[in-house]
């Protein structure tokens, strides 16, 4: 084989690599395509199904600045709400999937912390959100940002050590037993060390936690009032008992999608491969 | 007196707590004395409320309210889905966060039953219900001993803030092309509608078949009740006998089925509120039961393509009954886990609120009022406001679907059995007989006197 | 030696902030759960009675025909779901390590659909499908067909439920088996290709085995989040037409909230979790006697 034929090989599997990329593309973008449009629509425009419209900014101009409308002020109240619970989670996570896959714990206890991650999200949101409201009723922080972030944060940490427990179980214990070694105290072994080996996994389950308090509605709805209330609550007060406001509610959605796309291209530069190459050398 | 100093003198620290909470009691007693020596405020109170086309108008009532008497009143508004949880999470907790609870037509029952809600008699004796302010089928009242709605042995315990009952939409435009009458009896909208029937262009009526919290069970009721039928056989008396799977009942069950199959679009089994209204506006059916709520979609221009076209009308009867048209209304009601003071605030609100010039103000700014003071004067004749006309006749006649806090179980059984019926996977009869069936189990096992009627063939 | 000892006891420090969380926040919600399950809860003058009633909700269960059809959707839908999400993923997740950094763009594209709240989701599949309006609709017509009632007859509409759960979902199957893959060592699918195996060889005997763990995990915590389907079910169809899209959540939600029978919608989830929870631990055992 001549490196020629292995280009050329090469360039037809890129070939057939990117048309079948881009089919899926299309699909999955489709919708979104749909909604992006909507949100640019009048309601009437939407509902004839007029693929030739005019253009207007109306959705997004009642969605901000309507005197009901809280929207933006909830969109802020997401980014904290949201930023704040994951980075919580994903230091919790972190030090205690290592502690718990790393560190000689007897089988059954991490069968048991596994099992509690997945028989824990087994339990309706909504009872959740109820028992968690009372709870937080008794001293008085009902509507107060730290119940909603301490229920995001639990409601995400077990999903959070599960889906580290894969990444951190693939490290080579030859690079720990090497470390180890060398003297290093735990805590600079796992920043220097084992971090950079597993970020791939920390950042992709960083970007999930992010989306999925993000868009979460029952225990937002439950904990929060008009001014502390997240982006999910928002959008559904327009989905009114007489009337959706769709093309609002797609105007809302694209905006809502900001952040965490935003988060997602730059965490984008660490799902990459390479940074394990050499490593073991 | 003498037995507070013999319990309180024994040790010096309880005589000490005594003096405190003399010394407290005085001290509240010169802050509220000279409270009311100064202006009538009352606390800060927080109100629960549904996000609805009428909320720009309440929430600027309140700011004229707030104006006027310098109290304050904070709005915390909700969406639809999840007011209930929160409103019962907020009445189950110690003390409730609001003061104020809008609660819905469908789901007061379980609020009156549970006795979260304070009579408002018990916090002002002498406060009435305004005369002018209709009376929504008696549902403000509540007598706990027969556990039902009844207006002369019942208590007051809330005041209605928004009729949302339904009416028949129509294309008054296509009415007047084809000289067609405004119908009494659903024989006549059953040929009105087939007259108008051009499917897929438009269809003669859209229904609202599909299975939901509360859809198809509302849809259908008018028809039911304008019958003749009912679903218990005297529910304000106190008898829960159900009589869903009577004659009458099939008869107008019969009747809903043909309007939906000789008029109607082919999957009205998944038609629901939100696909009545989208066909409606895009121009794509004629007629359709809905609720006032959506009359603000028809005249604007971003929202239908057939502004200025859709009239109101009354809906149908069968001959010898009258119009029964559904209540899906609003009330105001006052929980009693809260602080006097709040009570008093609160009702301070609804009094005014009630007020005939204050209704009529709540009309101007957009809302919706529950006062003949505002629906019987200049401003329902305004063109953009024609359909209150209709809502005059209607209310008087409109009627509430249950009053038991079952309610919540019985719909759940009617919404299953009538999509099925519907869908045409069910037959008619045997579709009452058995919802029937399973609607007495649960009554029986409430405790309510019941009992049920022959089969139907 | 004073470092040994130090990192012993950081085991227990770094892993207590975890169990301190779970401890507070989800066992007594849960405990309080199964209690309730036991009871039959009611509301009178503003208070609530609890009347004990043993089993008795559990057995109801039996009776509720609500909750076989159910069990019996849910069933179809974690397992078709599912599979075809981890398959899509891992597929689309392959196909973009190959190529590398060209792939950044489809990356951020594959992810769009999980950036949307359920919410605006169900709405706005629902005015996709719509017989009359919806744009999947209007495309069939152009290629000839007449419009599909996809959320209206039974025949279609779980299948039409599990299609916007793919497009919802996949994007979390595929981000994490696309950090899975971007984890494998490069050396030894480089020392592969150079043996002159072919690419399918290489990814049946080395890439897959190597990437099970993280495939089994995605897996397994899609099905359980896909058991507890909503969302979809609430804003699409409402359990209908009739009961093809009851799923056990949606149940659980009327029996629990809208009919506020706390003690049966209680009993309902707790033998959800405890059935799960049985599954679970039976495979979780059998992997660790294979690991051994």
């Amino acid at each position: 084989m001549t490196m020629r034929d292995l280009r050329s090989r090469r360039g037809r599997r890129d070939v057939l690599l990117h048309a079948m990329l881009i089919v899926a593309a299309i699909s999955t973008l489709g919708p979104f395509v749909w909604i992006a449009l909507a949100a640019f629509k009048t309601q009437i425009d939407l509902m004839m199904g007029r693929v030739l419209f005019v253009p207007t900014l109306m959705n997004f101009e009642e969605l901000l600045f309507e005197a009901t409308s809280t929207y933006a002020v909830n969109f802020r109240n997401s980014l904290f709400v949201a930023s704040t619970s994951t980075l919580i989670v994903m230091v919790i996570a972190f030090l205690a999937g290592y502690s718990l896959f790393r560190m000689n714990w007897p089988r059954w206890v991490v069968n048991v912390f596994l099992a509690w991650a997945l028989v824990f999200n087994l339990i309706p949101p909504i009872t959740l959100a109820s028992a968690w409201y009372e709870l937080f009723r008794t001293v008085q922080l009902e509507n107060a940002f730290v119940a909603i972030v301490l229920s995001h944060t639990t409601l995400h940490l077990p999903m959070a050590l599960f889906l580290l427990s894969s990444f951190l179980r693939a490290v080579p214990r030859e690079i720990e037993d090497a470390a180890y070694v060398d003297g290093a105290p735990i805590i600079v072994m796992l920043r220097r060390i084992v971090l950079p080996l597993v970020l791939p996994g920390v950042i992709s389950t960083a970007i999930l936690v992010f989306i999925f308090s993000w868009n979460e509605f029952p225990v937002a709805l439950a904990l929060t009032s008009n001014l502390t209330a997240t982006v999910p609550v928002s959008i559904s007060k327009l989905s009114q008992f007489n009337e959706i406001k769709y093309t609002q509610m797609a105007a809302a959605s694209i905006l809502s999608a900001i952040p965490a796309l935003l988060a997602l291209l730059f965490g984008q530069r660490y799902i990459v491969r390479g940074l394990t190459a050499g490593a073991v050398k | 007196m003498r037995n507070i100093e013999g319990q309180a003198g024994r040790h010096w620290w309880q005589r000490a707590a005594l003096s405190m909470r003399l010394g407290l009691v005085a001290l509240s007693l010169a802050l509220g004395l000279s409270g009311v020596a100064t202006a009538r405020t009352v606390d800060d109170i927080t109100l629960v409320i549904n996000q609805s086309p009428w909320l720009d108008g309440f929430a600027k009532l309140v700011g004229v309210y707030e104006k006027e008497t310098g109290n304050k009143v904070a709005l915390d508004v909700n969406p639809y889905a999840g007011s209930l949880e929160k409103q019962r999470n907020a009445v189950r907790a110690n003390t409730s966060e609001y003061a104020l609870l809008i609660i819905n037509g469908i789901f007061y029952a379980e609020m009156y039953h549970g006795g979260f809600l304070e009579p408002l008699q018990n916090i002002d004796p002498n406060f009435k219900l305004d005369p002018q302010i209709y009376s929504f089928d008696e549902t403000p009242y509540y007598d706990a001993a027969k556990k039902t709605v009844n207006a002369k042995t019942g208590k007051l315990m809330t005041v209605p803030v928004n009729p949302n009952i339904t009416l028949m939409f129509y294309r008054k435009d296509l009415y007047e092309q084809k000289g067609l009458k405004i119908p009494e009896t659903w024989d006549q909208l059953l040929a009105n509608a087939k007259a108008l029937n051009d499917p897929p262009k438009i269809y003669g009526i859209v229904q609202r078949g599909a299975r939901g919290a509360i859809s198809v069970t509302w849809d259908f009721f008018p028809y039911l009740m304008s019958y003749g039928g009912s679903l218990f056989a005297n529910e304000k008396g106190g008898d829960f006998t159900v009589t869903l799977n009577s004659p009458q009942a099939l008869a107008a069950l019969k009747m809903y089925l043909q309007l939906a199959r000789e008029a109607g679009p082919k999957n009205v089994a998944s038609v629901d509120q939100a696909e009545q209204i989208q066909l409606l506006v895009t121009g794509r059916a004629a007629q359709a039961v809905l609720p006032i709520a959506a009359y603000a979609q028809m005249d604007d221009p971003n929202k239908s393509a057939v502004v200025g076209k859709i009239g109101y009308m009354n809906l149908p009867h069968a001959p010898g009954f009258p119009s029964a048209p559904s209540l899906g209304h609003w009330l105001a009601g006052i929980p009693k886990n809260i602080t006097n003071a709040k009570k008093q605030a609160a009702l301070a609100f609804l009094a005014w609120f009630q007020q005939p010039r204050n209704q009529l103000k709540y009309a101007e700014l957009g809302g919706s009022p529950v006062s003949a003071a505002a629906f019987e004067s200049e401003f329902a004749n305004r063109p953009e406001n024609r359909y209150m006309k209709t809502v005059v006749r209607a209310l008087p006649m409109a009627r509430q679907l249950w009053t038991v806090p079952e309610g919540a179980q019985i719909v759940a059984v009617m919404e299953v059995g009538l999509n099925r019926i519907v869908a045409g996977e069910l037959d008619p009869a045997k579709g009452l007989n058995e919802m029937a069936a399973d609607i007495e189990k649960i009554v029986a096992a409430a405790g309510y006197k019941t009992g049920k009627l022959p089969q139907l063939k | 030696m004073a470092i040994q000892q130090y990192n012993k006891k950081i085991k227990y420090v770094i892993l207590a902030p975890a169990v301190l969380f779970l401890v507070a926040l989800t066992l007594l919600p849960l405990l309080n759960l199964v209690l309730v399950s036991f009871n039959q809860v009611s509301w009178s003058s503003g208070r609530s009675t609890w009347r004990f009633v043993g089993f008795a909700n559990y057995l109801k269960m039996g009776a509720d025909s609500l909750l076989g059809a159910g069990v019996r959707n849910t069933a179809v839908l974690v397992v078709v779901a599912t599979s075809v999400q981890v398959a899509l993923g891992l597929g689309l997740a392959l196909m973009c390590s190959a190529l590398g950094r060209r792939s950044r763009l489809y990356r951020a594209l594959f992810l769009l659909p999980i950036l949307v709240p359920g919410i605006i989701i169900g709405a706005i599949w629902k005015l996709m499908y719509s017989p009359q309006f919806g744009v999947i609709n209007q495309i069939i017509g152009l290629l000839g067909f007449d419009p599909v009632e996809w959320l209206g007859s039974p025949a279609t509409a779980l299948g039409a439920v599990i299609v916007v759960d793919i497009w919802h979902w996949t994007p979390f199957t595929f981000l994490l088996l696309l950090a899975a893959v971007e984890s494998l060592p490069v050396d030894v699918a480089e020392a592969a290709k150079i043996d002159g195996a072919s690419t399918w060889q290489e990814f049946r005997h080395v890439t897959l085995p190597m990437l099970m763990p993280a495939i089994a995990a995605t897996a397994a915590f899609r099905a359980i989040t896909a058991s507890k389907v909503f969302d979809e079910i609430f804003l699409l169809t409402a359990g209908g037409p009739g009961t093809s899209t009851e799923v056990i959540s949606y149940t659980i939600y009327q029996r629990m909230f809208v009919q506020d029978n706390a003690g049966y919608g209680a009993a309902i989830s707790v033998a959800l979790i405890f059935a799960v929870a049985l599954i679970i631990v039976v495979m979780l055992t059998r992997r660790t006697r294979e690991a051994a």
